[in-house]
């Protein structure tokens, strides 16, 4: 099995170093012949965050997060800050939230609280958001019953440094550079080769494209994702400002800036819609100048895997990356790809299956950025509906299949965007009122203790920053 | 908070008693506070139950633990055997015979399912019945028991069982149970139904004594006629029996002889199938069928002329009709158990349908204002699970090369839902089971029935190719001798059972 991966980025070289670690034998002996074909890159710098759970893809390529720290100028983050989103600044944290008295989940006690004219915060119940607040940092705790058990560290990566880290990750993978020109297809449809610039011809069983030349030559038609209407973004680099492992998203009329930290510096990302906010409003907002913007499609492709080309990254769709959803997109494709890993005879149920599971996924997520905003006037999708309606009239949180986010990601966003639930689970009704009082007390004590033991985030800071240069 | 307190729902009344009716019974009392929401059960003595469900899955061991049920007591007073997993006989083919336990096969291993392994080895020459490869299995083959483990390095982590006893006792121990906690249980006949004129919702029972009784929320547990769901509310019913086309049983019980064995057996017949149940005093034995395909005499002889041992009672014949409740919520009333809609016991999740109704009834729990969204939700996760499994039972009857009769034509040649074609093809050419988040029957169910029932995919996980044919071929030997070993190792069913319920199985006989 020969594939070709076409792209040169950060998801041509995750997709080499995934796939070339995984397509091998027991002992070492490669399954599948892999080969990129780096395209030209913009040359601007990006920034990427990864959510927790890119740490089991790392594991797999061998990449260790020192390594991250080092060479991909990454540094961690625990939480996020929504400013502007809501009629209060809220936090979205990675980890548990609160811990369940019954069968009901944790947030209808606060639901609980708040109706007994009880003031109530939920940050309290967050481990993951007291210490971005507070400006700490933990090393991964490994004992089950701690209450920083479930916190987890999401990543901010430069994505060139990024890119080149995972190249270093993929050693059996065979390298080309060039723009592709053509594309050479057999009697049935399937691609067979890709023609480059300079007259090389490229052969291949399976092609993933991670470019979006491949999925403009099979004419895939685009999904828009309707009622998100931010179409441009750019990306300037500031120094550090604070202190704590937190990203920083402020909303205005029309977009958002998006300050997250990288080993250096920081980057600020603008997101917004072009209709409402225009290049200079953006000049003088910043006090800077910046190249000119990019612009941004969201939606997807209606077919993720055409015959033999899987479509990745940012071929295989966009969106404004509220949710900071886009590596984790990447991972879950290349997970739902080895799960259905093709043999040359290719059986197009495979195609079927992950296109079902992807393009459900792809939603979802929408769905998630979605409600981070207000309803526009053509109405959300009624998967969005359904969570607002739902988490309104009685707290629950409505989950679909091939759902991408957490329950406590949903419940970050839906309680932050300041819903509050009308009603509470009423097996709440037959704990005793004291005692419960008593235990939530107990709780936000434990997890204050805990949080005021733990070192400061910006002395990891300066050591990774240290060991960045040094290298 | 006044509003909220003015709103809840302080009253709800069970109608109709039987294995539903006390298992939601005993669950809400469990669940809330007597002083907080009273319940009450209404049930005649004069309206027998069905009393299905002999044979249960292992969730109803979760069921019970929350209950804080002490299991040994528990079985004790239901006359309960454990059960492994169901055996089918005849089902693909005459003359062939599978299992479907509730456990593993095998172990995944270089970062592939197990089971696409064994289709490599099989091809190979390699590998034996991919029962070989399951300790459940063995466990069934060789009547053997012990209680599985939890650490997940051990083998005997492998595997859950549930239970067979008689829904009867099983409802009679929750009554006491509810009857402890607060829930007031009324005998009388239910008369008639008080409607709110204009919105149609029940107020109230009223009994054949003259009393009646209101109540804010309705839990219709009145069996197949759905006194409330459907004779009072006419919400109608999907029907599903073009798919599955049964819609009669005979049961009658009969004497165990030497037969405890820790499964169900199903046997197909040639127009329906015939259960066979071990319970620790008796067999529980009933011919499911379909009349549009067999009259109900033949069917009553075959039942008599298949049993081992003579009845006990006289035949009971049930009717139904498999579907659903187009709403299993509506108004203010929720229908479980037989009112909610009826999928034949072949893989035994009556019960497992109800304990799961009562759970989301927990999570949706309404109050007076009955929003839509209570209602809507509950009915959305209700029919996927009904639908999910609907389509698993269908598989038993498509997936099948049988030719002997006009029913087994008809199955084997009907044209089934999308949503199991669509899984089916997807299994043929590469051997994958469809990964719902939310379903009751996961992977290894779906293995059992298709590689029993004679599905051989096309071709399997091809990074099968991970592993040397010298390491398939440890694999399958490795898999299998531990299997072995620890099934050798364990006492025989009948043993343990009798240790660990004292003068249960033996001594009741010989009382009887």
């Amino acid at each position: 099995m020969r594939i070709v991966i076409l792209g040169g980025g950060h998801t041509a070289w995750m997709a080499a170093a995934f796939l070339g670690q995984s397509l091998k034998a027991s002992d070492g002996r490669p399954l599948a012949q892999l080969r990129v074909i780096d395209t030209p890159t913009s040359a601007t710098p990006r920034t990427l965050s990864a959510l927790p759970d890119l740490r089991r893809l790392h594991q797999r390529i061998g990449v260790n997060e020192a390594q991250l720290f080092t060479e991909a100028r990454a540094l961690p983050f625990y939480a996020s800050l929504y400013e502007g989103f809501g009629p209060q600044p809220f936090w979205r944290g990675f980890g548990d939230y609160g811990a369940r008295l019954n069968t009901a989940g944790f947030h209808h006690l606060l639901t609980w609280q708040a109706l007994n004219g009880e003031a109530v915060s939920i940050d309290d119940y967050a481990p993951a958001v007291r210490m971005a607040q507070t400006g700490r940092f933990t090393p991964p705790v490994t004992a089950a019953d701690s209450p920083l058990a479930s916190v987890a560290h999401g990543l901010n990566l430069d994505a060139a440094a990024y890119t080149t880290l995972l190249q270093g990750a993929a050693p059996m993978v065979a390298r080309s550079a060039g723009t592709p020109v053509a594309l050479r297809r057999d009697d049935r449809g399937a691609v067979t080769a890709i023609q480059l610039g300079d007259g090389q011809r490229l052969e291949g069983d399976f092609f993933i494209d991670a470019d979006g030349w491949l999925m403009t030559q099979l004419a895939v038609p685009f999904v828009a994702a309707g009622g998100l209407s931010h179409d441009r973004y750019l990306e300037v680099s500031a120094p550090h400002d604070d202190a704590r492992a937190a990203n920083r998203f402020r909303a205005v009329d029309g977009g958002w800036a998006l300050r997250r930290s990288v080993v250096g510096e920081d980057r600020i990302r603008w997101v917004y819609d072009s209709h409402k906010l225009t290049p200079e409003q953006l000049r003088a907002g910043l006090g800077a100048d910046f190249a000119a913007p990019q612009v941004l499609r969201q939606g997807r492709p209606e077919r993720f895997w055409t015959g033999n080309v899987l479509a990745l990254g940012d071929a295989a769709g966009l969106l404004d990356g509220v949710g900071l959803h886009e590596l984790m997109l990447i991972r879950h494709g290349l997970t739902q790809f080895l799960t259905l890993f093709p043999d040359r005879d290719n059986a197009p149920a495979l195609a079927q299956e992950y296109n079902r599971l992807m393009t459900q996924a792809f939603d979802r997520t929408a769905d998630f950025a979605r409600l981070h905003y207000p309803e526009p006037t053509q109405g959300w999708p009624d998967s969005v509906r359904q969570k607002i309606r739902y988490f309104q009239s009685r707290g629950h949180i409505y989950r679909c299949e091939e759902e991408t986010a957490s329950e406590a990601d949903l419940l970050a966003v839906l309680w932050g965007r300041g819903l509050r639930p009308e009603r509470y689970d009423r097996t709440i009704d037959a704990l005793d009122g004291a005692v419960t009082r008593k235990r939530l007390e107990q709780m936000r004590n434990i997890i204050n203790h805990e949080i005021n033991r733990l070192p400061s985030f910006a002395v990891l800071r300066q050591q990774i920053e240290q060991a960045a240069i040094r290298k | 908070m006044s509003d909220y307190n003015d709103k809840k729902i302080r009253q709800v009344l069970i109608v109709g008693g039987g294995t539903a009716g006390w298992i939601a019974a005993a669950a809400l009392a469990h669940i809330y506070n007597h002083a907080d929401l009273n319940i009450r059960l209404v049930e005649s003595q004069e309206i027998g139950t069905v009393g299905v469900g002999e044979a249960t899955v292992p969730h109803i061991r979760y069921f019970n633990a929350r209950l804080g049920l002490d299991e040994r007591d528990f079985m004790k007073r239901t006359r309960a055997t454990f059960k492994l997993g169901n055996e089918f006989r005849d089902w693909g083919r005459k003359g062939t015979a599978y299992a479907h336990p509730f456990g593993a096969f095998g172990e995944s291993a270089a970062g592939v399912g197990f089971h696409h392994h064994w289709l490599r080895a099989r091809q190979k020459g390699l590998a034996s019945d991919i029962g070989d490869y399951s300790l459940s299995v063995q466990m069934m083959k060789k009547a053997r028991f012990s209680l599985p483990v939890s650490d997940p390095q051990s083998v005997l982590s492998t595997f859950s069982y549930a239970y067979q006893f008689d829904a009867y006792l099983y409802a009679a121990y929750l009554r006491a149970y509810s009857e402890a906690r607060g829930v007031v249980r009324t005998e009388g006949k239910v008369t008639g139904v008080d409607q709110h004129p204009e919105t149609g919702y029940v107020t109230a029972i009223q009994l054949a004594s003259g009393e009646r009784i209101e109540a804010d929320l309705f839990i219709d547990c009145t069996g197949f006629r759905g006194l409330l769901i459907e004779q009072t509310l006419k919400t109608g019913y999907e029907d599903w029996s073009h798919w599955l086309p049964n819609d009669r049983a005979w049961a009658v019980t009969c004497d165990i002889r030497d037969g405890h064995l820790p499964l169900t057996r199903n046997t197909a017949r040639e127009s329906g199938w015939q259960w066979r149940i071990p319970l620790q005093h008796r067999l529980g034995n009933g011919y499911v069928h379909a009349s549009a395909f067999i009259g109900e005499q033949a069917a009553l002889d075959t039942l008599m002329g298949n049993l081992e041992a003579p009845p006990l009672n006289e035949p009971k014949l049930l009717k139904f009709v498999t579907g659903k409740r187009k709403k299993q919520w509506h108004k203010n009333v929720v229908a479980i158990g037989l009112s909610s809609g009826f999928l034949e016991p072949l893989e035994s999740t009556s019960i497992h349908l109800v304990q799961l109704s009562v759970t989301h009834l927990v999570d949706m729990f309404p109050d007076k204002d009955f929003r839509d969204e209570d209602r809507d939700e509950y009915n959305r996760i209700m029919h996927r699970e009904y639908t999910r499994v609907r389509d698993f039972l269908i598989l038993h009857y498509h997936a099948t090369e049988r030719a002997d009769s006009d029913y087994w034509n008809y199955c084997r040649t009907m044209r089934i839902p999308d949503s199991l074609s669509y899984e089916m093809e997807l299994f043929r050419q590469r051997a994958v089971v469809v990964n719902y988040q939310q379903r009751f029957f996961l992977e290894p169910s779906w293995l059992a029935v298709y590689f029993g029932q004679g599905i051989m995919p096309e071709a399997c996980d091809p990074l099968t190719a991970r592993l040397s044919d010298a390491e398939l071929s440890a694999l399958m030997t490795r898999t299998k001798s531990r299997i072995d070993q620890a099934v050798e190792a364990m006492p025989d069913n009948r043993a343990f059972l009798e240790a660990y319920c004292p003068g249960t199985a033996v001594a009741e006989r010989i009382m009887s």
